[in-house]
């Protein structure tokens, strides 16, 4: 038979197939893969040599993996940056839990059409974002995070996204502090008219 | 050749007519003429046609004139030509029921001979051969066989056996694309080689003074198996990752995936791995997705706040199930059991319904897992005095199951 | 940002070093193979060479495909010996119901197009799509898990969804992923196929032969290299060798 492979490769294959999988920080890192963690876990992220990122792939005009509506997956993901992406001069990850609920509301004032179809769709979206290792979804309390894949931004790619973040709808107020919602002209801009 | 041995005798004749005029029937549907085989396959139509009809008119048989009218579709010509060759080998026969009456009947024996025929251009006589053993072992067992006739069916099927292998070693020495056409019509399969050596075991047994002519059959058998192998292992060597598929007939494919239980489907794509899925969402298509995206027309009032947080993620585990369901109810209940339906039809009723149906028409049309679609044409009919007052025509539609 | 690969990188010039990582981000992230014209470090053996390297550090490796009349395109995969390793892990292994729907929609997309002549490349992607319909109505998976497992096989890649069209019906064919396996890897999938729906063809029987007599083999070559007789790795199974020979 041929020689077993080296346990350091079948751990960077097996961090790849299953997307960006999670250990114990207690747990040792399989050398050679860059990590992100929130202090109790770590996720094991892809390693790209120089920086590089898929992005490239575009400068080439070779097509990624085909994703669908992928329109409506980023703007779910921009709602959930508006929630969890609070103090927008660090970076966004690990960034703060945020209610499910105030990520959809973001998305229904982003959104024009049926709200109520609107809050099912980017429930689905949030979904596949936490499949895709994009977001963290907890199911249980119904809070979203931002998800390690987001560690992989490059600073140097952030800054129209923080402008953008910026101008997004603001989630609703938390309800004890706040007696009528939508009170004396609530900020919702036109995000970039 | 001495003239008194090898003249043949009158019964010597009379069989021999008998034997041409079954091979003559069996044939006809495939004559040309009295002489030659048919060079276009409509001909065969036009004989399938014919017996079929006759089927059909029972005792009766049928007239020239039926006979014409079922072969309508053919020219004059042809059908002229066909009646005269299926007559003159004696597929059809003509009748006087009557005097001055002629009706025709057909030849049950040409009928046979067409199925047989269609059945061994399909497979390349596999089925037969299975047919012809198990017919073979049932005559075996049968107290009225005589050892004459069972060494008959063992060198028959000997010669059978023989003549595949044949082919198929010469095959197999030829060209990979011409063996992986045909090798599935020559070789055998487990089944019909383990048939025919029970059948060699059952002669043996009951005729042990055959055992030459088993041990022929037995030879042959081998030497079948072991073409067969030879010509598989070829083909298993052969480049090429999806090529070797076609070696199993569209009807063995489509029966396993129709009776496989899920186990049996998931066990093929055991040991294969995948990635997971990956998509990238560069920070710049993040923001040109909201800036491209549709928005808010105007700044309005939030809408109210649910009292509770989210109706439940969990629960809710299939939301997009749930809306995508929804929008196959709303459409359906338009439809109603049809395959289209014009828009202006299922609109006509007030703005505000009509608004919200036809948001939910375009939502169907725009769900990529949905089989419906909306197709408008060009133009806008005004209807001053009806609700909405403009439509333009168009069809809503079901695009699959 | 990762060291992983500056060993390999280090001895190459700016150019060349960025040539390498753009054939590795292209080949690694690509929905299709990307055609080897497009990239120096594809085109030049030596280049080509050093991507290999840089893919097997993470147990991948190029795939080479040629379509008929077509350019030389390269996509990366496991390495077979990897995706055995990874397969013997449950965590690792997509679930039943959608290896059943994976399994269906290669019988009905390539199989039986292939049985009919339909299909001229040797491909696992095909342009005949599943009905919908078929998998519903005529299989015997459960329709309650079909719908979830066909989102799921979407989202990874495994699946395509083919909208209908005014004279064709839709339905799912083998989604992008399918490039990425090696000749190896999608030699086996012929195989496993066939072993399973005709399990009594003459051909079966080959298979069956040919992984017995490779079984052997390597066994022998195992108790040899035991016996502290020094084998050379690379002569225990030729024909192993052979079929990981993707970059050659």
């Amino acid at each position: 038979m041929t020689p077993p492979v080296p346990p350091e490769v079948l751990a960077r294959a097996r961090a790849r197939l299953l997307g960006a999988p999670a250990i114990p920080v207690s747990e040792p890192v399989p050398p050679g893969l860059p990590t992100a963690s929130d202090g109790s876990s770590v996720w094991l992220l892809p390693p790209w040599p120089d920086g590089a990122t898929p992005a490239l792939l575009e400068e080439y005009d070779i097509a990624p993996m085909p994703l669908d509506r992928p329109g409506q997956a980023r703007r779910v993901l921009a709602a959930a940056l508006r929630c969890c992406w609070t103090r927008l001069d660090d970076a966004p990850w690990p960034g703060e839990p945020a209610p499910v609920g105030d990520v959809l509301e973001v998305y229904v004032r982003m959104s024009r059409g049926d709200a109520e179809l609107a809050r099912r769709w980017a429930t689905g979206e949030l979904r596949r974002l936490h499949d895709t290792g994009w977001l963290l979804l907890d199911e249980d309390t119904a809070t979203v995070r931002t998800g390690p894949r987001i560690a992989l931004w490059p600073e140097g790619s952030l800054g129209p996204l923080r402008d953008l973040v910026r101008r997004l709808p603001q989630p609703p107020e938390p309800l004890p502090h706040v007696d009528a919602q939508g009170g004396a002209g609530e900020p919702v801009e036109d995000p970039g008219e | 050749m001495s003239p008194t041995n090898d003249a043949p005798s009158l019964d010597d004749v009379l069989v021999g007519e008998a034997v041409l005029g079954v091979y003559r029937q069996m044939f006809a549907a495939l004559a040309r003429d009295s002489g030659a085989v048919v060079d276009d396959p409509e001909m065969v139509d036009v004989a399938e046609t014919l017996l079929a009809a006759f089927a059909d008119a029972g005792e009766e048989g049928l007239s020239h004139e039926q006979m014409r009218h079922v072969c309508r579709r053919y020219p004059a010509e042809v059908f002229e030509n066909r009646l005269r060759v299926l007559k003159g080998l004696g597929a059809i026969r003509e009748v006087f029921p009557k005097p001055n009456q002629l009706r025709y009947r057909a030849s049950f024996t040409s009928v046979v001979g067409l199925m047989f025929i269609r059945r061994m251009m399909r497979d390349g006589g596999q089925s037969e051969m299975h047919r012809l053993l198990a017919l073979e072992q049932l005559n075996v067992a049968d107290p009225r066989m005589t050892a004459e006739q069972a060494r008959e069916g063992a060198e028959g099927l000997a010669r059978a056996f023989r003549l595949w292998s044949v082919e198929l070693v010469t095959l197999t020495n030829g060209t990979i694309e011409e063996l992986r056409e045909q090798a599935p019509k020559l070789w055998g399969t487990e089944e019909i080689l383990q048939r025919a050596e029970r059948l060699h075991g059952a002669i043996l047994r009951r005729w042990p003074q055959l055992d030459r002519a088993c041990t022929d059959l037995r030879a042959a058998i081998y030497a079948y198996g072991d073409a067969s192998r030879r010509a598989a292992a070829r083909l298993s060597d052969s480049a090429g990752t999806t090529r070797n598929l076609t070696l199993l007939p569209p009807e063995t494919w489509r029966t396993f995936a129709r009776t496989a239980s899920r186990e049996e489907l998931a066990a093929v794509l055991d040991g294969f791995v995948f990635d997971a899925p990956a998509p990238w969402h560069e920070p710049a298509a993040v923001v040109s997705a909201v800036e491209d995206g549709p928005r808010t027309t105007p700044p309005r009032p939030a809408p109210p706040r649910p009292s509770v947080p989210d109706p439940g993620l969990s629960e809710d585990a299939a939301s997009d199930d749930a809306a995508a369901e929804r929008l196959r109810d709303v459409a359906e209940q338009v439809l109603r059991g049809r395959d289209r339906v014009a828009v202006e039809e299922v609109l006509d009723r007030d703005w505000a319904a009509a608004r919200r149906l036809l948001a939910d028409l375009s939502s169907a049309h725009l769900h990529p897992e949905l089989p419906y679609r909306l197709v408008w044409s060009d133009g806008l009919a005004c209807r001053p005095d009806g609700s909405p007052t403009w439509l333009s025509p168009g069809v809503f539609e079901r695009t699959g199951p | 940002m990762s060291e992983l690969f500056e060993p390999l990188l280090r001895s190459y010039d700016e150019k060349r070093r960025a040539e390498l990582v753009a054939a590795y981000m292209a080949v690694e992230h690509a929905a299709e193979p990307v055609p080897e014209v497009r990239f120096p470090a594809l085109r030049e053996p030596a280049l080509r060479r050093t991507l290999q390297e840089m893919l097997a550090l993470t147990g991948r490796t190029l795939v080479r495909t040629t379509a008929k009349g077509g350019p030389t395109r390269w996509i990366s995969a496991y390495r077979d010996d990897v995706a055995e390793a990874l397969a013997a892990d449950p965590a690792c292994v997509p679930p039943p119901d959608e290896r059943a729907v994976l399994t269906l929609i290669l019988i009905h997309s390539v199989a039986i197009p292939r049985a009919a002549g339909l299909l001229p490349d040797d491909s696992w992607l095909s342009p005949y799509p599943t009905p919908l319909d078929e998998l519903r109505r005529r299989s015997q998976l459960p329709i309650g898990e079909l719908e979830a497992a066909l989102r799921r096989l979407r989202l990874a890649g495994l699946v395509s969804q083919v909208k209908a069209g005014p004279d064709e019906q839709g339905g799912f064919v083998p989604g992008p992923q399918f490039h990425r396996l090696t000749e190896a890897a999608r030699r086996r999938l012929q195989e496993e196929l066939i072993l399973a729906a005709g399990p009594d063809s003459p051909l079966a029987a080959a298979i069956r032969a040919r992984r017995h007599s490779r079984a052997r083999a390597a066994a022998q070559a195992d108790a040899r290299r035991a016996e502290g007789a020094r084998t050379d790795a690379g002569q225990a199974d030729a024909a192993e060798k052979t079929d990981r020979g993707e970059i050659a």
